[in-house]
């Protein structure tokens, strides 16, 4: 089976070189047939690449342990979704993930498009193939997950070796999170290869009337809410496996998921502009094409050991294949947009500053910053060894101390924003669309000073968050109203049919509401509290209002891990509420690695986060960490209601009468 | 042997899937050119983009957020506009059936007065004194201030 997986990918290496060189044949000199035979070429490459797949994923199943990737990274113990978990849980097996996610968008947006837009597809599968003939040239030789382990004998003979269990999988990945987080990210990340593969062919066959972007629009989406819900997954993994009491590290490989959201958000936004006024065209190539490379980047970062992270794989010799194929994709995509400047000058003029047009050229140039900062902070260390031969890294106060205002100006655009109408807004207008909005941030505002509230930062987000709520809050009202008034509706009726008729415009709203949900929960973070303490059975700590006392510990094993677990129970202002039990866990298998299971009382106002860190004084004494975290829960809900938002935004509107 | 048997025959499958449509008849090299049909599709997008504009127009004023003015100026603009696209696609030689519904819809916006179908109240007055549509529970016209 590791043989017939290494023929798959050989077969789809050779498909996907066959089908770039094919479309490209058949573009210079138009042949539909040609074309035809490189598209039917993708399928046939993405058939080949998901039989690799699903190699792998039989391999570890069966416990085949005498190919590498099995042994370093499953184990008999391990339960059967851990197994087909591991196929992404080294640096060779998440590779041939990332191919076969490659592999499937090509053929799924080929056959999307097998009867539309005939003069940008060949160009479309020329830039799918070859970015899925780079991958798997890495798959296949210097990545391959289907090498077999071997034993060499003093004699000089090399054996096959057959390791009697596998050395597991790494503890802090066995989680539900884990199990879902990677593949959702990479869904993300490589999904804009297909907004960027019809940018290309735009450009290539002068097609830039916008075309490319109605093509593209639900993919571009998808992926956003893809690469978004990876950084929440991670985020949620991070604060319940870790430990440290923390979602968000300003670690390299999450800024790397990071940075392509960003770009990809402003890329979001200004589509919109380019379809509705077809202006700011330049932008958007720039765009798309920065949010495919980033998510290049992002991989390049964990697997090129150029910065240290917790997430990166171990150190590979890819990284310079890398830098190559980002320098010639960008050299590429800046020629392009130099040479075709001419199709891409915008139909109109910005009218007034005052407009909705403007509103989403300054959503842009604040994400851009965002993405710059982040990337510069990033990348400092690789700077400064470069720079003074020293690698100065750079930490969470670093990012905080720019993103913090910028957040809080993204926060300002996206209650400003949807009150501008295109083209121009009288201030007229404009004063009486935010005078409710206004009086419930300085509302908002006396109420937190009138709470003793004194961090301006915090005072100035959750003023903002009411300010976009209630702007929000006005539009669905309003427009409810209006159905109401013309249509004699009921309120549930109206905001439904209202919603109904406008699902892009609401959707949107719904999803700057999550936002608004997500920076309250931000905001939180200001005011965590931890402390840390060593308890005998029946001795207590106190931490804000809650008080922990032990009321036991406990042993116990599974063929996997052996476990032990404090039972703790827990008052609030001296009521009990409930029992909290936190774990230590020591794997059996690997590096016998010790990981902490945190216990977790969520409520809306605060998390109550406890941590068994570990046992002294001949068993007796137990080490607790608890962290109290304000409003972390709407974090994670905000983070679902921005998925429903843009599940309604995605679907089609109604093409016929106007209005509510 | 059975695993060599099998990775032949998929190479062969491969092979005729891929290679097929070389012998097929192609279809017109016009079909692959740009303009074939390609100049009408942008019109219907640009269409599609400026009907979607009006929509949002209506939505805005129905809900108050613009003035008369400002409604009545920007869907001035958004209706040349359509004016434009539409006697654009009857000089591309847009199939009358399509042409006509577009008409259709044209006229019976203009018909139904500023705003659309689901704007302000069909009982709403225009200002008997500026001709601003009234908005809706609105004693004064916002525009003149005339009584409605």
């Amino acid at each position: 089976m590791a043989d017939f997986g290494t023929f798959c990918l050989i077969t789809a290496l050779c498909l996907s070189l066959y089908a770039l060189i094919a479309a490209l044949t058949g573009a210079s000199r138009p042949r539909a047939g040609m074309v035809r035979s490189a598209e039917n070429a993708v399928y046939a490459a993405a058939a080949s690449s998901a039989l690799a797949f699903g190699a792998l994923a039989y391999l570890l199943a069966t416990d085949s342990f005498a190919v590498a990737h099995v042994a370093g990274n499953s184990s008999r113990a391990l339960p059967l979704f851990y197994k087909i978990t591991a196929i992404w849980g080294a640096h060779d097996g998440s590779m041939l993930l990332w191919v076969f996610v490659t592999a499937a968008f090509s053929g799924i947006a080929v056959y999307q498009n097998r009867s539309r837009h005939r003069d940008m597809m060949p160009y479309v599968v020329a830039v799918l193939m070859a970015d899925l003939s780079f991958f798997l040239f890495l798959n296949l030789f210097f990545s391959n997950p289907f090498h077999r382990l071997a034993e060499v004998f003093p004699d000089g003979s090399i054996q096959p070796f057959l390791p009697a269990d596998g050395y597991g999988l790494n503890p802090i990945l066995q989680h539900w999170a884990m199990v879902i987080h990677p593949p959702v990210q990479y869904l993300g990340l490589i999904g804009f290869l297909v907004p960027f593969a019809f940018a290309i062919a735009a450009l290539l066959s002068r097609q830039t009337g916008g075309a490319w972007i109605r093509a593209t629009r639900r993919w571009t989406i998808m992926t956003w809410i893809f690469l978004g819900a990876g950084l929440v997954l991670g985020g949620k993994w991070a604060y319940v496996v870790l430990g440290w009491g923390g979602y968000w590290g300003w670690d390299p490989v999450e800024n790397s998921s990071l940075m392509p959201w960003l770009v990809s958000t402003a890329f979001l936004h200004s589509m919109i502009v380019e379809q509705r006024k077809g202006m700011l065209k330049v932008w958007n190539i720039i765009l798309v094409m920065l949010a495919y490379l980033l998510g290049i980047f992002s991989t390049f970062l964990t697997r090129s050991g150029v910065v240290s992270s917790v997430h990166a794989f171990a150190d590979s010799n890819l990284g310079t294949f890398f830098l190559a194929y980002m320098a010639a994709v960008l050299s590429v995509g800046l020629y392009l947009v130099y040479d075709r400047r001419e199709d891409l000058r915008s139909e109109r003029r910005l009218d007034s500053i005052l407009s909705r047009e403007s509103a989403f050229l300054f959503n842009n140039l604040i994400l851009m910053v965002a993405c710059f900062a982040i990337f510069w902070g990033t990348m400092f260390p690789v700077f400064s060894e470069w720079v003074r031969g020293t690698k100065i890294s750079v930490g969470p106060p670093f990012f905080n101390s720019i993103n913090v205002p910028i957040g809080l100006l993204l926060l300002l655009l996206t209650g400003v924003g949807p009150l501008l109408a295109w083209r121009r807004t009288s201030l007229r207008s404009l004063g009486r669309s935010v005078r409710i909005p206004a009086a419930a941030a300085c509302a908002a505002a006396a109420g937190l000073l009138a709470g003793g509230m004194r961090n301006p930062s915090v005072m100035a987000c959750l003023a903002l968050c009411a300010f976009v709520a209630a702007a929000i809050v006005e539009e669905f009202c309003r427009g409810a109203w209006a159905r109401r008034r013309a249509r004699g509706e009921s309120w549930p009726k109206a905001v439904a049919n209202l919603v109904g008729r406008n699902k892009r415009r609401y959707g949107g709203y719904i999803v700057h509401f999550a936002v608004v949900l997500m920076f309250a929960g931000f905001a939180g973070n200001a005011f965590n509290l931890e402390a840390v303490q060593r308890l005998e059975t029946g001795e207590s700590m106190h931490i804000g209002d809650y008080t922990l006392k032990v009321a036991g510990y406990s042993e116990g094993e599974t063929p996997n891990y052996d476990f032990g677990r404090v039972a703790l129970e827990v008052f609030r202002n001296d009521a009990r509420i409930r029992t909290l039990e936190p774990e230590r866990r020591m794997f059996k298998t690997g590096s016998r690695q010790v990981t902490t299971t945190v216990a977790l009382h969520s409520t809306p106002k605060e998390d109550l986060y406890v941590v068994f860190a570990g046992v002294t004084g001949g068993g007796r004494v137990f080490e607790i960490r608890a962290n109290v975290n304000p409003l972390v829960y709407w974090i994670w809900v905000g983070a679902a209601l921005m998925v429903l938002g843009t599940a309604i935004a995605l679907l089609p509107d109604p093409q016929a009468v106007p209005g509510p | 042997m059975v695993l060599t048997a099998f990775c032949t025959a998929l190479v062969m499958a491969a092979g005729v899937f891929v290679l097929l449509p070389l012998f097929r008849k192609s279809a017109a090299v016009a079909d692959w050119g740009p303009a074939a049909g390609g100049g009408i599709d942008t019109l219907l997008e640009r269409k599609e983009a400026v009907y979607r504009t009006l929509r949002d127009l209506e939505l805005d004023y129905a809900v108050g957020r613009l003035t008369g003015e400002d409604y009545r100026r920007l869907q001035a603009d958004g209706m040349r506009e359509a004016a434009g696209i539409l006697g654009q696609l009857e000089r591309s030689g847009v199939p009358p059936d399509l042409e006509a519904s577009i008409e259709r819809e044209i006229a019976s916006r203009k018909s139904a007065g500023a705003p659309g179908a689901a704007g302000p109240p069909k009982s709403s007055a225009r200002c008997p004194n500026c001709g601003a549509a009234g908005v809706p529970g609105k004693k004064f016209c916002a525009d003149c201030g005339h009584k409605l």
